[in-house]
């Protein structure tokens, strides 16, 4: 077990009379290279959550280990942690700081001590794990590029330190549909590739569907489904009662049952619900002709 | 998400009659409390502003332990002004000890100061905890627009003390939120020297200033498209009224205030 919650629960500025629960005794389990998706409602505790995962928050109560290590216990190593488990914020780009791309994706890997030919190194990886040009942007401020770039100098930038697991928090949040799609390529790739485990927080269930394999939904700090994302989108109705709505080819195949034809549910991609459609076709065809 | 719950000046959003008092008469009490607080000089005074200013709070519904929080950032001013006090006042001493000595009346002195600037502080979070920064910046502008006929900026000042106000919350979340994600990229905030912790902060402060002008300038944009052009013929969307809660709240704490000055000066 990679990642492992037991009844964790956390509350912002306990105590006052502004108080607000943000997480309420979740369990949850995350094993070497998977990729899951967690989403929720605005406000559920999805980014709360999240940062449990890198010891940035610390449970109130219950337990967070992480590689086996308890993040709460006192002199856990919390740097170690943040290596294994790479978070890259929402909106990452506002973290920029340096003047070159070079020196933003080194950032990371220099704070833990690596240098020279192997930070080199790293950063010309990193760089070209998320498709940029290594050669081409690393002269260039991170200011000057454009908004699909920024992102992937910043998960870059998160990837520089070879985590183990791989936390996005709306990683296509603002982006164009080509930025997207080469943002969601590249993890797909990552995640096969390397057996990097990815852990994405996302409105978008259609992003959703080209990457993770699991689903966890949450609703007011618990979580309420957790399981295979074909099973969680072919409940249409049920999930769209906790303001998820499944991508257009799972509602598409709902719509389809509903008049009468007999495809599967929890299609995921286009070409998937295509091939399903085609072969109810010919079913019809057939059995017109029978 | 963090943010959320924070609000600057500690405001608790409660529905309470000192809450619904008019901003306008919260900080003119308040002020003239501040004054009436330095003249007196006698404990029984001090006791029946003790009596008033709990009554109040308790009219507010807030917590007397969230109150007394306020306190805390102070507590090393309170005790400094207590020792300086107790041992730098000249009397009839009864204690003694080298150089160091504690008089009669540096005891009742000291006591009388820290309680003195006790009362004022808590009465000024009084009127931080029950007025939202917007009503009490409305409320300075009321009261400060008669000196604009002196060309006094009453509106502009009131507008930046709004904008700034507004933001305090959204930057401290910013901070928070650039922070953790520095955290998350392995930044150890307090390892080396003094010069070192000062560069470790490059990396908070470089985006954190880089957001703001960004913000700034949306907010410009944002305000010229709504044709904000300064406070002349502007109207309000909350006007402040006076209802006869308010002129009973000033009536009574006026004859109490006045009581109170007269007391000690006849």
């Amino acid at each position: 077990m990679f990642i492992k919650l037991e009844k964790v629960s956390f509350t912002y500025l306990p105590g006052t009379p502004l108080a607000l629960k943000a997480l309420e005794g979740v369990d949850l389990e995350i094993e070497r290279g998977e990729s899951i998706g967690i989403v929720g409602r605005t406000g559920c505790g999805k980014s709360t959550l999240v940062q449990h995962f890198n010891a940035l928050l610390i449970p109130q109560s219950g337990k967070v280990l992480v590689d086996g290590v308890d993040t709460s216990e006192k002199g856990a190593p919390r740097q170690e942690i943040r290596r294994k488990v790479g978070l890259v914020f929402q909106y990452p780009e506002d973290q920029f700081f340096e003047e070159t791309v070079f020196k933003e994706v080194a950032f990371a890997p220099r704070n833990l001590g690596v240098e020279g030919k192997t930070l080199e190194d790293r950063v010309r990886w990193s760089l070209e794990a998320v498709g940029l040009n290594f050669e081409a942007v690393k002269d260039k401020s991170p200011f000057e590029l454009s908004g699909g770039q920024m992102r992937r100098v910043a998960i870059a930038s998160i990837l520089s330190m070879e985590p183990e697991a791989l936390v996005l928090d709306e990683p296509t949040a603002g982006l164009d549909p080509e930025g997207k799609r080469i943002i969601l390529n590249q993890l797909v790739k990552l995640q096969k590739e390397r057996g990097l485990t990815l852990i994405i927080v996302s409105h978008s269930m259609e992003d959703l569907a080209r990457v993770a394999k699991r689903i966890v939904i949450m609703d007011k700090g618990k979580i309420k489904f957790d399981d295979d994302i074909r099973q969680v989108f072919s409940k249409v109705e049920w999930i769209e009662s906790l303001g998820i709505f499944p991508p257009v080819t799972a509602q598409v195949a709902w719509l389809l049952r509903e008049k009468g034809f007999d495809v599967s549910l929890g299609v995921l991609t286009p070409q998937e619900l295509a091939e399903e459609i085609q072969l109810k076709i010919l079913e019809r065809k057939k059995a017109n002709v029978g | 998400m963090w943010g959320r719950g924070l609000v600057v000046g500690q405001y608790v959003p409660l529905d309470s009659p000192i809450h619904r008092l008019d901003p306008r008469v919260k900080i003119v009490f308040v002020g003239v409390s501040i004054i009436d607080l330095f003249i007196l000089q006698d404990w029984f005074s001090f006791l029946l502003w003790g009596i008033a200013l709990i009554s109040l709070v308790s009219l507010s519904h807030l917590s007397f332990g969230y109150l007394l929080r306020s306190l805390r950032p102070l507590l090393f001013l309170l005790l400094l002004t207590m020792v300086l006090h107790l041992f730098f006042t000249p009397g009839e001493y009864i204690w003694e000890y080298g150089f160091l000595h504690i008089s009669r009346e540096g005891i009742s002195k000291g006591f009388l100061i820290v309680v003195r600037l006790c009362l004022l502080i808590l009465v000024t979070s009084l009127l931080t905890l029950t007025t939202s920064p917007v009503e009490l910046t409305d409320g300075m502008e009321y009261l400060l627009s008669p000196f604009k006929k002196w060309g006094f900026p009453a509106h502009e000042l009131a507008m930046m003390m709004t904008i700034a106000l507004r933001f305090i919350p959204t930057l401290l979340e910013e901070a928070d939120r650039i922070l953790k994600a520095q955290m998350a990229r392995g930044m150890n905030l307090d390892s080396g020297g003094i010069i070192q912790r000062a560069k470790n902060l490059i990396p908070l402060l470089v985006p954190l200033f880089v957001n703001s002008f960004k913000r700034a300038d949306e907010l410009a944009i944002a305000m010229e498209s709504r044709c904000y052009r300064g406070g002349k013929g502007r109207t309000r969307l909350r006007v402040l009224e006076l209802t006869s809660s308010d002129y009973y709240f000033l009536a009574l704490s006026f004859s109490f205030i006045v009581f109170l000055s007269l007391r000690s000066f006849l």
